[in-house]
């Protein structure tokens, strides 16, 4: 094996005065256990292994189609899969030597950057779990930075990630409520929500684009909410929105987060993922996570390091503002490769091919016969359809002619919509869509 | 300058950001110009603040970082608690499986049987290792699988009417725990109360006792614990947390001491969760991704979180999430978890199988005494002289008489081409220097770094405070940066 032989660990302790059949004495006979799992392979027969296993599945690239729903699949550029491979990066851990972990520190520091800017917002950190449980800490800390404790969060935000935000904020007395979605524009009913407000609301929660493909009316959420003085937290989901469309900064939200993923790695199955998260500078001390900074060394050149420690559980403990540990740095680095090998153009190109080949599906199928249900509101890459008849049956179809036509609604939401939710984006190939349009046609 | 040269120099790069480097926007020749979006001004921004910079030049900039940076891959880090040992090149490339990467998690389950099947299986072995009934892969790192099993601890008792201001509101956690501990408890909505160590460096029995009641709702504590003991009191522990109606949290960051010798179950923890980023070897990537099942009791299985993988060799699929389970607690992140990072972890298991785990923590243990022997008269221990997979040492008498802190030997290791250890912590030990060898060290790698150790105690102070010389940065004043927050590029060029 790779190691060495089991002969020289026990010359090796021998030499320092040890008993190697004594290393476990301190273990009591009672609590001892073997373990009980296959045997070890060697790494050609894991691989095979691994591989068939995995060849099981159907990917989106054996069968192409519509599929988003908080998962995309983007083009990576070669440079972020190449650059991945550097051991360097890859092998190191959170880099609390600054001096041997420079590298790190400044692409960390380029990210906050990126963040901060994407989601125009002043500050931001080293990136948290995923987009959905970055949202969670910043309903958490609009809880801690403002007053009250009811967390308002739209009807149609997935299933899923309200979970999610409830299980974040319920240990600070937080209760999660739905604001009802508007039936004409599948998005945020405003005056429902400012009915709703109180002095107990602590934070309006929404995302943009939301579950059903729609922009939401965000200076108009933003308005309401600040005025009843709450806080406004918002998640991008699809974080390639914001090559074109502004970030929640600029509606006025006070915390905003991203998911990552669509700019770092392909979907995985849903994960390893990225959550973006910045703020304002006055909430800055209360934020969640890992924090670069930017110094000098004592040759007055210019330094990285962690910084803002003293919020974090290894110094602050109970009274942390998170318990985030490891996080995604990883990933976060691999998000500023590919947003530096695009370029401001090849970002704000992406986003647009996405919006305008989303937009042409969009009015293929409307043609076709589909039902939008909210053809009137804004888009991103994603969208809402209906067909006549039986919906599975015609997945089904569209499977048989080698296309998956996007996912039911009510699995991207966890309830009930009788919709199909469809995403374009540039991966996705031409005759996929024209497919999808044919089996429109079919059973219409 | 440094004494005991081993010819080590860091790459020094005085490389800009990317947004030194942005050039102002060009065109693209990735996609096309100006595609027909539809939407209108006002929801459209001028422009995303992404540098543009030539392609040869960003690979160039980020192979420079790579450069400044440090590895598993480069040298020693023996980073004490992160179980930094040599990451699987096998698993890397399975990770990157194009069945893998382009499997989405909104797929049928009929289209994603081989994923399912291979979660399903390691939750399987996870379960088995851990000695517990039930697994859930879908926390991102230990602290998430900390926060969820809190989570279903209350869940628990919430359903059996316990939970209120004088009822299992509490969460009993040693001084020395890891910081992830109470600030999870805390973020599941307990109090906490911390208890100090013996003089032993274990649990205090009498503290314990004196801690627990019928407020208690959970004891956390890691075993062996941050100092490198095994807490041998662990029946006794498990039995008074269970008498006062409590349950007991293995925080399996230390689990690479253990495998094969004994497990959460066998001590009597309830709920455990399992850091795969250390034990299972997956790379930590600069901070993370990891991940951070939780494995539980039948007792708190239904707590869980949804979606479950079920496997029914009768049925059709034979893989199905379940998402219909009532007294789950929900999720705490999208989807099913840090996919990548599972597979990688897989892959470990299957390539080392019970033997090899079992042989694996064998070595780790005996590499973590021998640096302890070799340096325990320059750098002493407290507790008893048998360690497990890590031990914390102290430079409290290097401080006294030389004036050489924990920090200054931390970073005069790195002159050596070698990881400091980590430092400060456990805070009950001054001065302290938390060494984790881990297995995959060889004798020559220990004795360089033990050699590295012992030069320092007998250097010439100024030169060990002054460290380090041969990084491609001097020290770093990490006071200023938290005095003047210099967070974003923006923010550096404003004043
Ligand atoms: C003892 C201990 N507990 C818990 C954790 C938290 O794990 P993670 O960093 O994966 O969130 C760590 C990790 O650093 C640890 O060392």
């Amino acid at each position: 094996m790779h190691l060495p032989e089991a002969g020289q660990i026990d010359d090796m302790l021998a030499d320092v005065g040890l008993d190697a059949e004594q290393l476990f004495s301190d273990v009591p006979q009672p609590v001892r256990r073997r373990l009980d799992i296959p045997e070890g392979k060697p790494d050609r027969e894991v691989e095979q292994e691994i591989t068939s296993t995995l060849a099981e599945n159907t990917t989106v690239q054996e069968r192409p189609g519509l599929l988003g729903g908080g998962s995309y699949d983007h083009w990576i550029p070669p440079e972020t899969r190449f650059l991945s491979t550097r051991g360097e990066l890859l092998t190191s851990y959170t880099p609390y030597q600054a001096e041997i972990n420079q590298g790190l520190l400044q692409a960390l520091f380029e990210f906050q950057t990126l963040s901060a800017r994407l989601l125009e917002l002043d500050v931001a950190n080293n990136g948290l779990y995923d987009g959905a449980s970055a949202a969670g800490e910043a309903c958490l800390m609009a809880l801690r930075v403002g007053r009250g404790t009811r967390v308002l969060v739209p009807e149609h935000l997935p299933d899923q990630r309200a979970s999610i935000v409830e299980n974040y904020v319920d240990g600070a007395g937080g209760t999660i409520e739905r604001i009802p979605t508007d039936p004409a524009t599948g998005t945020v009913d405003v005056d429902a929500l400012q009915a709703m407000l109180d002095d107990d609301v602590g934070c309006v929660h929404v995302e943009n684009p939301n579950a059903l493909g729609c922009l939401e009316p965000m200076d108009a959420i933003g308005d309401v909410t600040d005025d009843a003085g709450a806080t406004f937290t918002a998640n991008v989901p699809e974080v390639t929105a914001l090559g074109l469309l502004h970030g929640p900064g600029h509606h006025g939200a006070d915390i905003a987060t991203a998911e990552g993923q669509p700019l770092a790695l392909p979907p995985s199955y849903g994960g390893p993922s990225l959550g973006l998260f910045a703020a304002r500078k006055k909430h800055l001390r209360k934020m969640p996570g890992r924090i670069t900074g930017k110094t000098e060394d004592e040759d007055e050149r210019d330094a990285y390091c962690l910084t803002l420690q003293t919020r974090e559980q290894h110094i602050r403990r109970s009274r942390a503002t998170s318990n985030i540990c490891t996080n995604q740095s990883f990933l976060a680095l691999m998000f500023t490769v590919t947003l530096g090998t695009l370029g401001e153009t090849g970002f704000r190109n992406m986003a647009e091919t996405n919006a305008a080949r989303a937009r042409q599906a969009r009015q293929r199928l409307a043609e076709a016969g589909a039902e939008i249900p909210y053809a009137d509101s804004h888009h991103y890459n994603e969208f809402l359809f209906e067909v006549p008849g039986d919906r599975d049956l015609f997945l089904q179809r569209a499977r048989e002619r080698g296309v998956e036509a996007g996912i039911p609604a009510e699995r991207v939401l966890g309830h009930g919509h009788d919709g199909i939710v469809a995403c374009v984006t540039e991966t996705v190939p031409d005759d996929a869509i024209d497919t999808v349009v044919e089996t429109v046609q079919e059973v219409v | 300058m440094p004494d005991e040269d081993r010819g080590f120099r860091q790459a020094y790069w005085d490389e800009p950001t990317l947004f030194d480097l942005d050039e102002g926007p060009q065109p693209s020749d990735q996609f096309p110009e100006g595609a027909d979006h539809g939407l209108p001004e006002d929801l459209t921004r001028e422009d995303a603040g992404v540098p543009t910079v030539m392609r040869s030049r960003v690979t160039r900039h980020f192979t420079r970082l790579a450069q400044m940076t440090y590895g598993v891959d480069t040298g020693t880090y023996p980073l004490g608690s992160c179980t930094m040992k040599y990451n699987a090149k096998a698993a890397e490339l399975l990770a990157q499986d194009e069945g893998l990467l382009h499997a989405h998690p909104l797929q049928r389950e009929e289209d994603v049987q081989g994923i399912l099947e291979l979660l399903y299986d390691l939750g399987d072995r996870l379960r088995e290792i851990a000695g517990l009934d039930a697994v859930t892969l879908q926390p991102a790192a230990g602290a998430q699988g900390e926060f969820v099993a809190m989570r279903m601890v209350r869940a628990y008792f919430e359903d059996r009417g316990e939970l209120g201001e004088d009822s299992r509101c509490e969460v009993v956690i040693p001084d020395s725990a890891h910081g992830t501990n109470p600030a999870s408890a805390a973020m599941a909505g307990f109090d906490v109360l911390e208890i100090p160590s013996g003089d032993d460096g274990c649990v205090d029995l009498s503290a314990l006792e004196d801690a627990l009641s019928e407020r208690t709702a959970a004891f956390m504590l890691t075993n062996p614990n941050t100092l490198g003991l095994f807490e041998q009191n662990v029946e006794k522990i498990a039995e008074m947390v269970h008498d006062v109606g409590a349950k007991l949290y293995y925080d399996g960051a230390n689990l690479n001491a253990i495998l094969g010798v004994t497990s959460p179950g066998a001590m009597g923890f309830d709920l455990a969760h399992f850091n795969v980023h250390k034990t299972f070897a997956t790379p930590h990537g600069g901070g993370g991704p990891g991940a951070g099942p939780v494995a539980c009791t039948d007792e708190l299985e239904p707590y869980l979180p949804v979606p479950r993988i079920t496997r029914d060799p009768e049925a059709e699929p034979e893989h199905r999430l379940d998402w219909e389970r009532e007294d789950s607690i929900g999720a705490v992140r999208g989807f099913h978890g840090n996919v990548g990072v599972l597979v990688r972890a897989a892959a470990y298991i299957l390539m080392h199988g019970s033997d090899g785990l079992a042989d694996n923590t064998r070595r780790a243990v005996a590499n973590a005494n021998y640096v302890h022997q070799r340096i325990k008269d320059a750098y002493p221990a407290p507790g008893g002289d048998l360690k497990k997979h890590e031990f914390v040492a102290s430079a409290a008498d290097l401080e006294e008489t030389k004036g050489i802190t924990a920090k200054d030997v931390a970073k005069r290791l790195l002159d050596h081409g070698i990881h400091a250890p980590q430092t400060y912590w456990p805070m009950v030990v001054d001065e302290a220097l938390m060494i984790e060898p881990t297995e995959t060290e060889s004798r020559e790698e220990l004795d360089a770094f033990v050699d590295a150790l012992l030069s320092i105690a007998d250097e010439d102070p100024e030169t060990v405070t002054s460290a380090p010389h041969t990084t491609a940065l001097s020290r770093v004043d990490d006071v200023g940066a938290a005095r003047n927050p210099i967070l974003t590029w923006d923010q550096a060029n404003d004043e």
